[in-house]
């Protein structure tokens, strides 16, 4: 097990004073790697069958595309839309009228939610001049956590519904546990807008909606519990009352129309990305915005960093840098605690 | 920490990111408002899907004609099964980043290559506005100076054409011949047809095989005849295949391995080393870092490493 570099090569890439290296030390040794990877491809793939693309959800042939069994042709000939296709591609069945009827309203919905997060940032795409559809996956990229949670929002809904039905809890008790777990927990309820938010028509007109056509049901009466038991939290505390929002609201629409978690949010986002092209074409279209966002100088006034300071020559580095290297646990806390000051570092998100 | 939040917030130590001025929507605590209309007065009017995607873009409600072609081509846009893009959005969701992530890497995977509709948008246009200009507007005519400036340069000719579906991908003829039952189609439509037709009357010429349309020419051509721009037929061309690329990457998600290379599998994965075919140079040793300048020398005047230049 003799390292193929020799100290004085090590000198000569690390520079001097480094420590000989006394790890694991596969990833230099050819010989031993060798024989390990040395397999022939047959081996390799031996009793397997070759690789195919596997689909649950299509096939094409020379003359037919074919989606979960109906020819893709055939449904646009009988007059199916983009609501009963959805319908077909992520659940494998032909909605009803009036489940087609609550997709088509909400998907009017999730076009455009003016200038949001996605908005502006395939706007700052197409500044650059990108291919339209890197506009569109820039805006799509916008989605996570935060803006637009209906995937994590369905697995909140998932989970505590899966444990009424394991514990016989009412969805009046379950959803009492659920805000007092999250209250406690310090964490955001899915599905209602924050303090500073004072709420809009939008979602009470899509509960209303969902439940005229008949559509809306656990989810849509789960969410309407957690609105109730957390407002009641907030009564006793003196606190404003929360509103739902759309992720809530058409969240819980989604989930009772049959959609999954994932599916959901594939549907809201790439429904939105429509809205993001038309944002991007309204950019492109301006001539105004020839001047992409960087371009124009950005002065010491709208910086909120560390204060301009001078570069030490080089020659001083060891005596300016600090190692910041954390032996023990207690340096790593120390050291956690000091770069979470830093702006833009990431440490403190 | 929610009030830290709003006290943030409340204080606006930083503004917002941007503030634009926009010609597609505003929203207000009561509404969201695209090209002027109140989108849920929209939903509850019942219009449809298709009618917001003609808000949207053009800024106008459809006739009923104009929305039931729409309704046509984006039911039959929207899945075409392994592709490029469902193939992007497949490996992507092996590394299993956020579900966005895989829809953004296939819809951006559409390009110069994978249903062009922009490009072949702007082609029809740019030999349009040269008809008008040259005062030569009989689309017979400027088909076949297009076929002869494309041969004769040796550019694709947009909307001809595709690999897997030799015969003509079975989505074409259909669209042609519903855009013309709901009088929609116009000068793209035509010109498309005269297009194939110049094309593969030289072809014939020359005992070539026939070439058929792909659903750029007979799609794209359709949308534009709905008064659709080049970028706008592109965003409803590559948007909605990304529904069905999302369904492929959550397939992926839920039913397949992450990584794609598990050799638990039946079958062999896309990512199994057996599926590396290695053609590059030979294996060569390493050569001391302290021999570089001499061994590079040597190698950069050999020239062999041109051979492998990407």
């Amino acid at each position: 097990m003799e390292s193929i570099r020799k100290p004085a090569e090590e000198e000569t890439i690390y520079g001097p004073g480094r420590e000989p290296y006394e790890g694991p030390m596969e990833t230099i040794e050819r010989g031993e790697a060798e024989k390990r990877v040395a397999k022939p491809v047959g081996k390799l793939v031996e009793g397997r069958e070759p690789f195919r693309w596997r689909s649950i959800v299509s096939y094409k042939t020379i003359p037919n595309i074919v989606l979960r069994g109906y020819d893709t042709t055939r449904l646009a000939e009988e007059g199916y839309g983009v609501c009963d296709i959805l319908f077909i591609l992520f659940q494998s069945r032909i909605p009803l009228s009036n489940e087609e009827r609550m997709l088509n309203y909400l998907t009017i919905l999730f076009f455009d939610d003016g200038m949001s997060l996605p908005a502006v940032s395939s706007r700052a795409s197409s500044d650059g001049r990108s291919f339209m559809t890197q506009a569109i996956g820039a805006g799509i990229l916008a989605f996570g956590h935060v803006y637009g949670p209906f995937q994590d929002y369905g697995y909140m809904m998932n989970k505590y519904l899966e444990r009424a039905e394991k514990e016989n809890k009412s969805l009046k008790e379950m959803a009492q546990i659920l805000v007092k777990e999250y209250l406690e927990g310090g964490e955001t309820i899915l599905g209602l807008y924050p303090e500073h938010v004072q709420g809009d028509p939008m979602p009470y007109r899509v509960f209303k909606k969902a439940e005229s056509l008949g559509t809306a049901g656990k989810y849509h009466d789960f969410q309407i519990e957690i609105q109730n038991a957390v407002n009641q939290v907030r009564e006793k505390e003196g606190k404003a009352k929360l509103h739902p929002d759309m992720v809530g609201a058409a969240g819980s629409a989604m989930l009772d129309l049959g959609f999954t978690p994932e599916a959901t949010w594939a549907i809201v986002i790439t429904t939105r990305a429509y809205g993001c092209g038309a944002h991007a074409m309204d950019e492109m279209e301006d001539k105004s915005t020839e001047e992409p966002y960087g371009v124009r100088l950005q002065g010491p006034e709208d910086y909120d960093g560390i204060p301009d300071r001078p570069v030490p020559p080089v020659k001083d580095r060891e005596k300016v840098a600090k190692p910041i290297v954390a032996r023990t646990v207690d340096d790593w806390h120390k050291t956690f605690k000091e770069l979470k000051k830093i702006k833009g570092s990431g440490w403190s998100i | 920490m929610e009030k830290t939040k709003k006290e943030a917030i409340e204080k606006k130590e930083r503004e917002a990111i941007t503030r634009r001025k926009s010609a597609i929507s505003y929203k207000t605590r009561e509404k969201v408002v695209v090209r002027g209309y109140d989108m849920s007065e929209l939903a509850e009017a019942g219009y449809t899907f298709e009618d917001g995607i003609f808000v949207l873009l053009q800024g106008r409600i459809p006739t009923e004609n104009e929305m039931r072609m729409l309704r046509y081509e984006m039911a039959e846009f929207i899945e075409h099964s392994m592709s490029p893009s469902a193939a992007a959005g497949i490996t992507t969701m092996g590394g299993r980043p956020l579900l966005p992530a895989a829809i953004a890497a296939a819809i951006m995977c559409f390009g110069a290559a994978h249903g062009p509709g922009a490009a072949h948008g702007y082609m029809c246009d740019e030999f349009f506005e040269r008809a008008v200009k040259e005062n030569k507007k009989d689309l017979k005519e400027l088909a076949k100076t297009l076929v002869d400036e494309y041969l004769r340069e040796k550019k694709p000719i947009q909307g001809l054409g595709q690999p897997q579906h030799i015969y003509g991908d079975p989505r074409v003829y259909p669209t042609f011949r519903r855009s013309q039952m709901l009088e929609t189609a116009g000068v793209y439509n035509q010109f498309q047809l005269e297009l194939l037709n110049e094309l593969n009357r030289r072809r014939m010429k020359e005992g070539k095989t026939f070439v058929h349309p792909n659903m750029i020419g007979a799609g794209n051509s359709s949308l534009m005849d709905l008064g659709f721009s080049p970028l706008a037929s592109f965003i409803i061309g590559s948007v909605s295949r990304g529904y069905s690329c999302a369904a492929h990457a959550i397939e992926q998600l839920k039913r397949g391995h992450a990584w794609m290379a598990s050799r638990r599998e039946k079958m062999v994965q896309l990512l199994d080393l057996a599926m590396i075919k290695y053609e590059g140079p030979p294996d060569r040793d390493v050569p001391p870092i302290r021999n570089r300048d001499k061994y590079a020398q040597e190698q950069k005047e050999k020239g062999e490493w041109k051979k492998w230049n990407l």
